[in-house]
């Protein structure tokens, strides 16, 4: 090791193996480089097999500056050796780390990025809500105890887009908990939770909710089926289809801000000592054990989650609200209809009061989209075009479009334009996002309000619009 | 010049036979490669040393895809050129 091996050490292992004289050994070993030398005037290039090639690489002038006087001077232009190793020998020495290879980094593990990746935030929080439901009712076996303190833990370490999905996997199981089933006459609220109980309903595997989650799926299913009964009435049917594409977005922000009013106690019993409390009190336990099951999956699922991943999600829940959708209004199409009367109106003013005009145009492809499947389907035309209509609300991302365009999970919104700048030469979105709003962060809000397909080209004199923005209250 | 030019350059100035001449460079090299590989260094008078360099682990992104990615440590030769051989290639 880091032994100095001279040329005489090299021509000993010529005489040991070729029986050369020592002398004509030492000889040959320095020809060889010599010869390299040479060739390496003349030609440039020498190429040795087994060892590598040498090359002889022209260096242009340039200028510097003398470190010592501080003046500038020139570099004169020179030739410098490069040697590059033959493969043979390269593998043969990088061998004691030949087993490593390059690793591609897992969207986990880039934390920056999260930030760059706003627009999908929201999306993604969303879609984790869901997934969580799906996993939650999937495997709703009571879990081991020792995993409570390790997933707890994991949750602390993530970062705050972490506590929201782990936030979110909360509420979801309090949907399915006594507590909650008193919340569900309340409003508005519980069309959000619809299809998340409905998913329940399907699997979940807790005997002792099992029927009070029915009561409560019979609430929704009594709803759809009221929705889909009530006299064809394509105005009242749509926006209550609305629901569940376009409230979602707010449950998102809803789910936020519940656990710390009604579930207070919950949460904060879940981190101080939950171990202690899982001893003591029965419903808790419960409770626990789907928070146990939710958290590591949500540790796994932030290697492994891929962009199909969450598409296939998606569809199996869109699958499993369609089927419960389905199956309700078949079963219940007689009981829905002394509530029908009362309920249906509550989504429908929460839908105008809180996203007024953009839900007309949604509505009418909606409609359209039901006409459609009613004249393909007249013999269970209502149940046919209400799934049909939930599938095509799901698949368009909520958005919601006031006058300005606005950036998807964003902190911020567009309210208007606060000055017009002209693009000049040597200028950036990103210089001018820090001009305006101090952060290059803003960038993004840059593009939105001007539809730049590619920030990184902006042509020179381009007018662009500078949003107004404002934070975004929740 | 490739591996055949330089093995007959070889074999004309020291009067070995071409057959020769390219078992004893093989020998020459293989030799080199084994002491290179326990991390030893060549120094030749006049030419420069070879020397085994570790190479540390780093992230590189993908400037196009944002994609990152770990590249693993890994030993490389490195060849540094003696003054006087430098001196002889200007």
């Amino acid at each position: 090791m880091d032994k100095k091996v001279l040329v005489q050490d090299l021509s000993e292992g010529l005489v040991r193996r070729k029986g050369l004289s020592q002398e004509d050994a030492m000889t040959f070993v320095r020809t060889v480089f010599d010869l390299v030398g040479e060739f390496l005037q003349t030609d440039k290039i020498v190429k040795i097999k087994g060892l590598g090639t040498f090359k002889l690489v022209t260096v242009d002038s340039r200028e510097s500056v003398d470190v010592n006087t501080g003046e500038r001077i020139v570099i004169k232009e020179y030739t410098k050796v490069n040697f590059t190793p033959d493969p043979v020998l390269r593998d043969a020495v990088n061998k004691p780390f030949a087993q490593f290879e390059t690793v591609i980094l897992n969207e986990g593990t880039n934390l920056e990025d999260m930030e760059r990746m706003d627009d999908e935030g929201v999306e993604r929080i969303y879609h984790a809500g869901q997934d969580g439901n799906v996993e939650d009712m999937a495997d709703g076996q009571p879990g081991e105890q020792p995993q409570v303190a390790e997933g707890r833990e994991e949750d602390h370490s993530v970062d705050s887009y972490g506590k929201e999905r782990i936030l979110s996997g909360n509420t979801s199981n309090e949907t399915a908990l006594p507590i909650e089933t008193a919340s569900i006459e309340e409003g508005p609220e519980d069309e959000a939770e619809g299809p998340m109980s409905e998913g329940a309903g399907e699997e979940t595997g807790n005997e002792a909710e099992e029927q009070l989650q029915e009561s409560f799926v019979e609430d929704d299913e009594a709803q759809a089926s009221g929705e889909s009964e009530a006299d064809d009435g394509e105005e009242e049917a749509a926006p209550i289809f609305e629901n569940p594409g376009q409230e979602e977005p707010e449950a998102c922000g809803i789910q936020d801000v519940r656990p710390g009013q009604d579930e207070r106690h919950v949460s904060n019993v879940h981190v101080a000592s939950q171990q202690i409390e899982v001893q003591k009190v029965e419903h808790q336990k419960v409770e626990h054990q789907h928070i146990v099951q939710v958290a590591p999956e949500h540790g796994r699922h932030r290697v492994y989650l891929t962009p199909w991943m969450m598409f296939f999600l998606v569809l199996l829940v869109l699958f499993l609200m369609a089927v419960s959708y389905y199956a309700g209004s078949q079963l219940h199409s007689g009981e829905g209809t002394s509530q029908k009367a009362d309920l249906p109106d509550k989504p429908a003013e929460s839908l105008t009061v809180k996203s007024g005009q953009n839900a007309s145009p949604r509505k009418q492809a909606a409609d359209s989209l039901k006409m459609e499947a009613d004249s393909l389907k007249p013999e269970n035309s209502g149940t046919r075009a209400d799934t049909v209509s939930t599938v095509v609300k799901k698949e368009t991302p909520p958005q919601p479009k006031v006058e300005y365009p606005q950036v998807e999970g964003g902190a911020y919104e567009i309210v208007g334009i606060q000055e017009r700048h002209r693009m000049r030469s040597g200028e950036t979105l990103r210089g001018l996002a820090l001009k305006y709003y101090g952060s290059k962060d803003f960038t993004v809000y840059l593009v939105v309000q001007n539809k730049i397909a590619n920030p990184d080209i902006v042509p020179e004199g381009m007018w662009l619009e500078i949003p107004k923005l404002r934070l975004k209250r929740r | 010049m490739n591996n055949k030019d330089f093995i007959a350059e070889l074999s004309r100035r020291l009067g070995y036979t071409l057959k020769d001449t390219s078992s004893l460079v093989a020998t020459l090299v293989s030799e080199m490669t084994e002491e290179l590989e326990d991390e030893n260094v060549i120094s030749i008078q006049n030419v420069g040393t070879f020397e085994v360099k570790k190479k540390q682990e780093r992230v590189v992104v993908n400037p196009s895809t944002q994609q990152r990615m770990l590249v693993p440590p890994k030993l490389v030769v490195n060849f540094k050129p003696s003054a006087s051989f430098k001196e002889k290639m200007q």
